[in-house]
C-alpha cells in the first residue's frame, strides 16, 4: 500500500517538475527570424547563440532581390517576421521613412558605434536615428589578369597605384582583340562587375566630380542630365558602341575573366577570396578603384545593414543580435568565412599590418581594404529603389547605343514624377 | 494552284523550324551545360559556338552538388504539394463545377460570375491581402499556408463546370428517377466519364505547384519546407557568386518533370482543355 502511494507520489512529482521545466524552458526560449542571402550568417547566428542560449535564430536563405521583396511584403503588411531586417544601404532611409526599423540608439555600444567607417556610419543612420548598423564593409578594386596585360605590352599597375580612367582606357584599347575577325571580340578590354546599376557606376560621374542627386535628397534634374553626366555615360557608351572594348549584353563579367576573356575588371573585394578559393588558371592582381586625370577619388562601396523589424515580438533579443552581428568579433566570422572586411577601421588597420597579408594573393585583400577612406556611401534618399531602378534602364538602353543626353534627360524626368511621391 | 499551296507549305514549315530552334536551342544549352564544369561553361559562349551544345568536360559535378545542398527535399517536398493540391484541389473543383453546371441554387450566375473574376485577377493584386490572410491565420511557414490557398482554384471550377454542362441530361436524369442522391450521381455516373477533365485539372494544378515560386518563398522560406522553384534559385548563388553548372543542373531537373508528366497524358490534357471552352 505504502510502496504504491509513494510511486504514486514520486510519478506526481517526477510529472509536475517536468511540467515546470517545460513551462521554464519554452517561456525562456526564443526563436528569431531572419530572412538574408547573405553568406555566413549561419555562423554568425550560432556564435550569438552560444553566448545566448535561450535565443535561436533561424536562417531563411533566399537570393539577393527576393530580400526586398520578402521586406516589402512582410514589414509593409506589419508582420511580426523577420524579427531581424536585413537592410541593403541605399534603402536604410526608404525603410526608415516607411517606419520599418526600430530605432537603435540604446541598443548598440558607442564604442562600437564610434569604430565603423564613416561612410558606413553614414549609412545607417535616418532622421538623425541609428537605424541599421553596417555588418561588413566592402570596396570596388581594379582585376587585370597578367598574362593579358603582357601580351598587349602594357605594364600592370602596381598594387598601391591607382589608374586614372583615362589610362584604363587606352590599356582596354590594347586588351581587346578579336583574333578570328569574327566581328566579335576574343578577348574584351575592360568590364564592370555590376554594368547597369548606378552602386558601380556611381563614380563615374561623381569622380568628375558632380553630383549624383541634390541636397534635398529627391531632386535629379539639373543633375543626372548635365553636361558632366552626359560627358560621363558617353565614355561609358563609347566603351560598348565606338571603342568596342566592353561587351553588351547580360553576360557575366566573373565569368569572362575567370575564362581569360577580359583583361580589366572592376568588382567588389569579395570576389578576391572566390580567386583564391576556386584558382585562376593565370596571373592576376588586384590594383586600386580608378578615377578622373584632375578628377577626386571615389570608391563604391558600402554594407548589408541589419535593423530590427517593430512588430517583432522579440524587439529586444532581435536588438541584442544585430550588436552583436556588427560586433569586431562577428566582423571577423564575416571575414574568415568569405573575405568581406570588417566595417570597424580599428580592424581594418590590424589587417592591413598584418605580415600574413603582406604578400599576393593575400595582399590583394589589403588592396580592398584601404580604400575605405574613399567610399562614398550612394545616394540617401527615400526614393533610391525607384532612382535605382530607373537608371538602370538608363544604362542598358546607353550600353546598347541610345543617345546618351537625351537617356539620361528622360530617366531625369521619370525619377522626377516618381519622387514627387516622397515631396508632401 | 498546287505550286502555290506546295509554296505555302514550306513557307510554313520552315517559320515554324525557326521557332522551334529558338526554343530549343537555349534548353539544349541549359541541359549541355549542366554537364560542363564551372570553368568551361562560358567557355564556347562568346563568341558563341556549336561546343556550346555539348559538354565540354562531361561531369555530374553540378547533379551531386545540388543533391548534397538538400534539392532531393525540395523535390519531395514540391511532389507532395503537388500531390496534395491534385486531391484537394480536384474535389473542390468538381464538386463546384458540377454544382454550377447542374444545380440549382440563388445567385448560382453571380457566384459563378465571381469565380471567373477570380482568376481574371492578376495574382500581383492579391499577394499582399492573401498574405495578410495567412499570416493571421498562424499559417506562416506551415503546409496548410502553402495548401489550402492554392485549393479552390477558379480555373479548374471553369473547366469543370463547362465540362459537366456538355454531358447529356439523360444520364443524370435516369439514376435520378431511380433514387440516387446526388452525390452517388455525381461519384458513380459523373466523375467515370470525365477522365479527360480529371487529368487536365491534375495537370493544371499539379504544374501549378511546381511552378510555383513567390508565393512559397513568401509564405515559407524555411529550408524544411523549401520547394523547386525556391530552391533552383538559391542553390546557384554562394558567396554571391553564381555555380553556374549547379544552377544549370537544378534547372534542368526542375525541367524535366513537368515534361515528363505533360508527355503521356497531353492526349488528354488538349481533350479536356478543348472540352472546356478555355482554347480557341
Amino acid at each position: 500500500m505504502f510502496v504504491r502511494k509513494a510511486l504514486r507520489l514520486f510519478g506526481l512529482s517526477l510529472l509536475i517538475l517536468l511540467l515546470a521545466a517545460t513551462a521554464v524552458t519554452s517561456q525562456d526560449a526564443v526563436e528569431l527570424s531572419w530572412i538574408t542571402d547573405l553568406p555566413g550568417a549561419e555562423e554568425v547566428a550560432a556564435r550569438f547563440t552560444e553566448y545566448n542560449p535561450h535565443i535561436t535564430v533561424r536562417v531563411d536563405k533566399v537570393s539577393f532581390r527576393e530580400v526586398f521583396q520578402q521586406n516589402q511584403i512582410r514589414l509593409g503588411s506589419g508582420s511580426s517576421e523577420p524579427d531581424i531586417v536585413s537592410v541593403d544601404a541605399p534603402v536604410v532611409a526608404s525603410y526608415g521613412f516607411r517606419g520599418w526599423l526600430l530605432p537603435l540608439d540604446d541598443a548598440i555600444p558607442a564604442e562600437q558605434v564610434d569604430g565603423w567607417v564613416d561612410a558606413l556610419h553614414t549609412s545607417s543612420i535616418y532622421n538623425g536615428h541609428l537605424l541599421a548598423p553596417p555588418i561588413w564593409n566592402s570596396a570596388q578594386v581594379l582585376y587585370y589578369n597578367t598574362a593579358l596585360m603582357e601580351a598587349a605590352g602594357i605594364a600592370p599597375p602596381a598594387p598601391d597605384e591607382r589608374w586614372t580612367w583615362e589610362q584604363v582606357t587606352e590599356a582596354a584599347q590594347a586588351l581587346a582583340s578579336d583574333a578570328d575577325s569574327d566581328g566579335v571580340n576574343d578577348v574584351w578590354g575592360l568590364q564592370f562587375g555590376q554594368y547597369n546599376r548606378i552602386y558601380q557606376l556611381q563614380p563615374i560621374p561623381e569622380s568628375l566630380p558632380t553630383a549624383v542627386l541634390g541636397e534635398d535628397g529627391l531632386t535629379v534634374e539639373g543633375i543626372i542630365d548635365s553636361d558632366d553626366w552626359v560627358k560621363a555615360f558617353t565614355w561609358f557608351s563609347d566603351l560598348h558602341n565606338t571603342l568596342n572594348v566592353s561587351p553588351q549584353g547580360g553576360i557575366s563579367s566573373g565569368e569572362l575573366f575567370r575564362n581569360s576573356q577580359l583583361g580589366i575588371y572592376v568588382d567588389g573585394g569579395w570576389m578576391i577570396n572566390q580567386f583564391i578559393n576556386n584558382p585562376l588558371d593565370f596571373d592576376w592582381g588586384v590594383a586600386p578603384h580608378p578615377y578622373w586625370d584632375g578628377g577626386e577619388v571615389t570608391v563604391p562601396g558600402d554594407s548589408w545593414h541589419l535593423g530590427v523589424n517593430p512588430n517583432s515580438e522579440h524587439a529586444e533579443e532581435a536588438a541584442a543580435f544585430v550588436a552583436f552581428a556588427s560586433s569586431p568579433e562577428a566582423g571577423r566570422i564575416w571575414f574568415d568565412f568569405w573575405g568581406v572586411w570588417p566595417a570597424h577601421e580599428e580592424m581594418l588597420a590590424e589587417f592591413a599590418e598584418d605580415p600574413a597579408n603582406a604578400e599576393f594573393p593575400n595582399q590583394a585583400f589589403v588592396v580592398a581594404a584601404g580604400e575605405a577612406p574613399y567610399v562614398t556611401p550612394r545616394p540617401l534618399t527615400v526614393g533610391y529603389l525607384e532612382y535605382e531602378e530607373i537608371l538602370s534602364d538608363a544604362f542598358e538602353d546607353i550600353r546598347n547605343g541610345a543617345d546618351v543626353a537625351e537617356t539620361l534627360s528622360q530617366a531625369a524626368g521619370r525619377i522626377e514624377r516618381e519622387m514627387d511621391k516622397y515631396r508632401e | 494552284m498546287r505550286l502555290r499551296k506546295a509554296r505555302r507549305y514550306i513557307l510554313l514549315y520552315v517559320l515554324l523550324i525557326a521557332i522551334a530552334i529558338a526554343i530549343i536551342l537555349p534548353i539544349s544549352w541549359i541541359v549541355a551545360s549542366s554537364f560542363t564544369t564551372r570553368e568551361t561553361v562560358w567557355k564556347n559562349v562568346l563568341p558563341f559556338s556549336w561546343r556550346a551544345f555539348f559538354p565540354a568536360d562531361f561531369t555530374l559535378e553540378g547533379y551531386q552538388a545540388i543533391f548534397e545542398k538538400d534539392f532531393g527535399r525540395a523535390l519531395l517536398n514540391t511532389f507532395f504539394l503537388g500531390a496534395v493540391t491534385v486531391v484537394f484541389g480536384i474535389a473542390v473543383g468538381a464538386m463546384s463545377g458540377f454544382a454550377f453546371a447542374r444545380l440549382k441554387f440563388r445567385a448560382k450566375n453571380f457566384l459563378f460570375a465571381l469565380v471567373i473574376f477570380s482568376f481574371m485577377i492578376p495574382g500581383d493584386l492579391t499577394i499582399i491581402p492573401s498574405f495578410v490572410l495567412v499570416r493571421d491565420l498562424g499559417w506562416l511557414s506551415t503546409w496548410q499556408g502553402l495548401i489550402v490557398p492554392g485549393l479552390a482554384n477558379g480555373i479548374i471550377i471553369f473547366l469543370f463546370r463547362q465540362f459537366f454542362a456538355e454531358i447529356p441530361q439523360d444520364l443524370i436524369d435516369a439514376p435520378r428517377v431511380d433514387g440516387a442522391t446526388w452525390l452517388q450521381v455525381f461519384t458513380r455516373i459523373i466523375l467515370p466519364i470525365s477522365k479527360p477533365a480529371l487529368i487536365s485539372a491534375g495537370v493544371i494544378l499539379f504544374l501549378g505547384q511546381w511552378n510555383n515560386f513567390f508565393w512559397p518563398l513568401l509564405v515559407a522560406p524555411d529550408p524544411e519546407l523549401r520547394v523547386v522553384q525556391v530552391a533552383v534559385s538559391i542553390i546557384g548563388i554562394e558567396q554571391q557568386v553564381s555555380l553556374w553548372e549547379q544552377m544549370f543542373a537544378s534547372s534542368t531537373l526542375a525541367m524535366l518533370v513537368p515534361v515528363l508528366l505533360i508527355l503521356p497524358f497531353q492526349r488528354y490534357y488538349v481533350g479536356g482543355i478543348l472540352g472546356s471552352g478555355l482554347k480557341g
